[in-house]
């Protein structure tokens, strides 16, 4: 873990939550995975931290061990888990195909062994995802734009979400054109790049509203109902896709 | 005989030494040495219940007022009339883990009570005090018996400080002398130093978790704008045993405040040598506007 670059308080909590698993699931434990920028060892002071618990089976009696170590974990790492049973991984890939895309390209395994380094989802289920993301996405931001753009500041917050989503679906349609990315954040700039007009500003905010959850005044608006543009964009690329 | 045979300028030097000495012993004695009990309640024994942290950091009654705007927070007690809380009827007592939740919640379920009255209940301070005792045996806070200990040596400090320069006066009166201000001087400061000495009930191995607890918990203050109420995680329960109920938000919390209501900065009681630390607004008798309720 050191070898992450993780503030040491939350190396700590990441070492202590994967003691407690440890002791709560005991042999059904087979794997504590990191994934997301914290395991890229690009964590900032407003990112949660996300981790798969991976065991092969939930018995009540151990869930129930694992309950005070996950909250704890949660208010002390912003600790976004995973529960994942064995036979959940490929089902899970399955369905959700652009968040497994983006596990398997930035994750640290912090105990057993990598569930994830023979994983390979289909291309047409990675496809439909992709799609369904995006419009997912596109229809959501819509509606929180219109609910809390009157209170400017409340897109900062919604901008900064912007960027899980969008980065994703961009790392993995440049997989699936068979291209490669440093990191997705990478992706989508490439991508932004190839598509009209200048998305550099909206990029920059998107950035900036995930590191600072703040944005200049009077720049919330533009930015969201860009980031919406840019993704009708992505999903108009992706229908394309074969 | 020395002392009283120094000279002015001498005896004042030595009374000021002998202060010090006295100061230092006691620093020694109750300053250094742990405070009985088992030390080293492990930090997760601690998050496992906010209460205990609540506790610790100011008192039974501030465990008792995180119990109050927690069980507000999750629903499970209401405002009723004249700013007092009933249970709602998600409430069921007999299923609460915690002993102080289920005594708060069988006590409102009785009768419809202030907040204030609450922190004054005998049942909800007997099981608030079982906190606390948890905490003296962990060795975390200093128990009755220490506290008394404590009490005796400051006295006893105080009266041979009092009582030497007592004699001292005397007998420079008896011998015709008056230049005595000096020494009536430093004999006040030097009492009323020993008698302001901290008296805080926690241990250094308390102080010690307490300032572990404020590590742990540095990254959810960064974010304690973004917590939730409703009691769906126990973020805000935690923060707010730690950094205290008025720490938590009050846009998103504000039965807080209308619960309890912010006591007004004491900066007309300096020195009355509270013990807590917390945010106490004084156990039993309520804090002046605490009887505002939901206004």
């Amino acid at each position: 873990m050191d070898a992450l670059a993780l503030p040491a308080d939350v190396a700590r909590g990441l070492a202590d939550l994967v003691e407690a698993a440890k002791a709560a699931l005991g042999p059904d434990l087979v794997s504590v995975v990191l994934f997301g920028s914290a395991a890229e060892g690009r964590l900032r002071a407003t990112s949660d931290v996300n981790v798969i618990v991976l065991a092969s089976r939930f018995e009540r009696a151990r869930l129930d061990a694992l309950r005070e170590p996950l909250r704890l974990a949660r208010a002390v790492l912003d600790l976004s888990v995973m529960l994942l049973q064995s036979d959940e991984v490929a089902p899970a890939a399955e369905a959700f195909a652009v968040k497994f895309a983006d596990i398997r390209s930035r994750h640290r395994v912090l105990f057993g062994a990598d569930p994830f380094a023979a994983l390979e989802p289909t291309r047409n289920a990675m496809l439909a995802r992709l799609r369904q993301v995006l419009l997912n996405f596109i229809l959501r931001t819509r509606e929180r734009y219109a609910l809390l753009s009157l209170r400017e500041e409340q897109l900062a917050p919604l901008v900064a979400d912007a960027a899980g989503p969008l980065r994703s679906a961009a790392a993995l349609m440049l997989t699936l054109q068979g291209r490669a990315a440093s990191s997705p954040k990478e992706a989508l700039t490439a991508l932004a790049r190839e598509i009209d007009g200048d998305w550099s500003t909206v990029l920059e905010r998107l950035s900036q509203a995930r590191d600072t959850a703040m944005l200049p005044p009077g720049t919330g608006a533009p930015t969201t109902l860009a980031l919406i543009e840019l993704a009708q964009a992505l999903r108009e690329r992706a229908e394309h896709l074969a | 005989m020395l002392p009283f045979s120094l000279s002015g300028p001498q005896f004042l030097t030595f009374y000021f030494l002998f202060a010090l000495l006295l100061l230092a012993l006691y620093w020694l004695l109750y300053g250094v040495a742990p405070a009985a009990g088992r030390p080293g309640m492990k930090l997760d024994a601690l998050t496992a219940d906010p209460y205990r942290i609540a506790c610790l950091r100011g008192g039974p009654d501030e465990a008792v007022r995180l119990a109050v705007v927690n069980l507000v927070d999750r629903g499970l007690l209401a405002g009723a009339e004249n700013g007092s809380l009933r249970v709602t009827p998600q409430a069921h007592p007999d299923i609460q883990r915690r002993s102080l939740d289920r005594v708060i919640l069988r006590r409102c379920a009785a009768a419809a009570m202030r907040p204030d009255a609450i922190v004054a209940d005998r049942e909800v301070r007997t099981a608030a005090a079982e906190l606390e005792s948890e905490l003296q045996q962990q060795g975390l806070l200093r128990s009755a018996d220490d506290r008394a200990a404590r009490d005796r040596a400051r006295r006893l400090a105080v009266l041979v400080l009092a009582f030497v320069a007592l004699v001292r006066i005397v007998q420079a009166l008896l011998a015709g002398r008056s230049n005595i201000e000096g020494l009536i001087v430093l004999a006040l400061v030097a009492c009323g130093l020993v008698w302001m000495l901290p008296r805080r009930q926690l241990t250094r191995e308390g102080q010690r978790a307490l300032e572990s607890l404020q590590a742990l918990l540095a990254r959810l203050q960064q974010r304690a704008n973004r917590l939730l109420p409703g009691g769906a995680t126990n973020e805000a329960v935690l923060f707010a045993s730690v950094f205290g109920i008025y720490a938590l938000p009050a846009a998103a919390f504000p039965f807080v405040e209308q619960t309890y209501p912010k006591p007004k900065p004491a900066s007309d009681s300096g020195g009355s040598g509270s013990d807590s630390g917390g945010s106490s607004c004084g156990g039993g008798g309520g804090c002046g506007g605490c009887g505002g309720g939901g206004d």
